[in-house]
């Protein structure tokens, strides 16, 4: 009995490795050519700005005036680095001949740090694909004087988005 | 009267007994053919393929001798035998050797003759040994056949190199590419399978987003090629056009912008 366990063993370990080899032989596949691809992922950047309007209400003495909302900015871009500018125009009176608020006295603040001077093209963030990119948020303030003329004023701030800065 | 007929028949008796030592002196004839190893054929499709056999008659042979293909079998089946041909001063070009051709006249006077045995296997013809007999109408050897069929897979891709921008099914950016395939096999499949495509930097992009299918086939949709995929899948096959295949990479938006390089290969299967 034992002497035919251990050659019924023997012989089905022969069927398996044999089975196995056929298997192997049936499924086996030879290359016998390629074609080279290249595949290129386009440049893509989005920038999104919450608010396309900002605006200041100067209601008491001159002084420094904060935005009345908050700008949220999110940038998306698949470029290793990048950076994000912004520049003010003067803020022109609505009547003409008025003099217009120098841009030089518009500042703002990226994340709450400290105040920045907007009347030339400043970088004021910077971020790559690597980073996970966040909402920024941008606070904006206006000083005023007891030269300007009461009235409206309208500007513009232009936020530029630059691959590799 | 009666002596001379008796005269007469024994002289008849003499001459047809001479013709008879002649005709058995031709009907074994010596004919030595070299090589003695006999027809040996080494081919493949779109290959020629021959063999030369010289037959060296001695001088009492004055009866022509022909040969023809008996038999040919390969893999326990029959092929035609009009596929192996001779060619010699005796036949005008070619002549098939399914039915008896030249190989001497029996007025060489011991001059020898070459033969030319050629056999041109087509895409249908199965890869394998062939094997066969030549046989004379006279009482001259057996020549034995052998021909080899090799294998033979062959596959033209055009274009080799393709550039395709990342896209989506939704705005599908594709390449094509000509597939032109041909083989002897009886049972064949043909795989498509890709690799990672990689960036200089070692930003990849993974197999899985490279995908196939088979233009103007409404059942093939797109297939990742990360696993082989099959795109074809029959019998023997002289080489042609049989499809154009379409290549997308999928990739979002955000996946780093720049050139990713790599391989589509192809794989064959045979059964």
């Amino acid at each position: 009995m034992i002497v035919f366990l251990i050659k019924f063993k023997a012989a089905f370990l022969l069927f398996v490795i044999l089975g196995n080899s056929n298997l192997y032989a049936l499924t086996k596949l030879d290359e016998i050519s390629s074609i080279n691809i290249k595949a290129i992922v386009p440049p893509y950047t989005s920038v999104s700005v919450s608010s396309s309007e900002l605006s200041f209400e100067i209601l008491g003495t001159p002084g420094d005036y904060i935005s009345t909302n908050i700008v949220t900015l999110t940038v998306d871009s698949n470029q290793s680095d990048w950076g994000i500018y912004a520049q003010a125009t003067d803020l022109a009176h609505k009547d003409f001949g008025v003099p217009p608020l120098p841009a030089k006295r518009l500042s703002f603040s990226v994340n709450e740090q400290t105040f920045k001077p907007l009347d030339r093209k400043a970088i004021f963030f910077s971020g790559s694909n690597k980073k996970e990119s966040r909402p920024i948020e941008l606070k904006f303030k206006l000083k005023t004087t007891w030269s300007d003329t009461p009235g409206i004023y309208k500007g513009k701030v232009t936020i530029s988005f630059f691959n590799n800065p | 009267m009666k002596s001379k007929r008796k005269r007469m028949t024994s002289k008849q008796s003499a001459l047809f007994f001479i013709a008879l030592i002649v005709l058995s002196l031709n009907s074994y004839a010596n004919v030595i053919i070299y090589p003695s190893t006999g027809v040996n054929i080494n081919t493949s499709p779109g290959v020629s393929g021959e063999s030369r056999l010289q037959f060296k008659p001695d001088s009492s042979l004055l009866a022509p001798i022909k040969y023809r293909l008996s038999s040919l079998r390969v893999n326990g089946r029959d092929v035609n035998t009009s596929k192996l041909t001779i060619s010699n001063l005796y036949t005008e070009g070619k002549g098939s050797l399914d039915r008896f051709q030249f190989v001497l006249s029996g007025k060489e006077s011991s001059s020898p003759i070459t033969s030319t045995f050629k056999f041109e296997p087509q895409w249908g013809d199965a890869p394998g040994i062939y094997l066969g007999n030549l046989t004379s109408d006279k009482d001259t050897i057996d020549i034995p056949v052998k021909v080899i069929v090799n294998p033979k897979t062959t596959i033209s891709l055009n274009p080799r190199n393709i550039k395709i921008v990342t896209s989506s099914f939704d705005i599908p950016k594709i390449a094509q590419v000509d597939l032109i395939f041909g083989t002897n096999y009886q049972n064949l499949e043909l795989y498509v399978m890709g690799e990672n495509l990689t960036k200089s930097d070692g930003e990849f992009i993974p197999k899985t987003k490279l995908y196939v299918k088979l233009k103007g086939n409404s059942e093939f949709k797109w297939t990742d090629v990360s696993r082989p995929v099959k795109i074809y899948s029959g019998g023997s096959i002289a080489p042609s056009k049989i499809a154009t295949l379409e290549f997308l990479v999928k990739a979002d938006n955000l996946k780093d912008a720049g050139e990713y390089l790599g391989k589509i290969k192809f794989l064959v299967r045979r059964l």
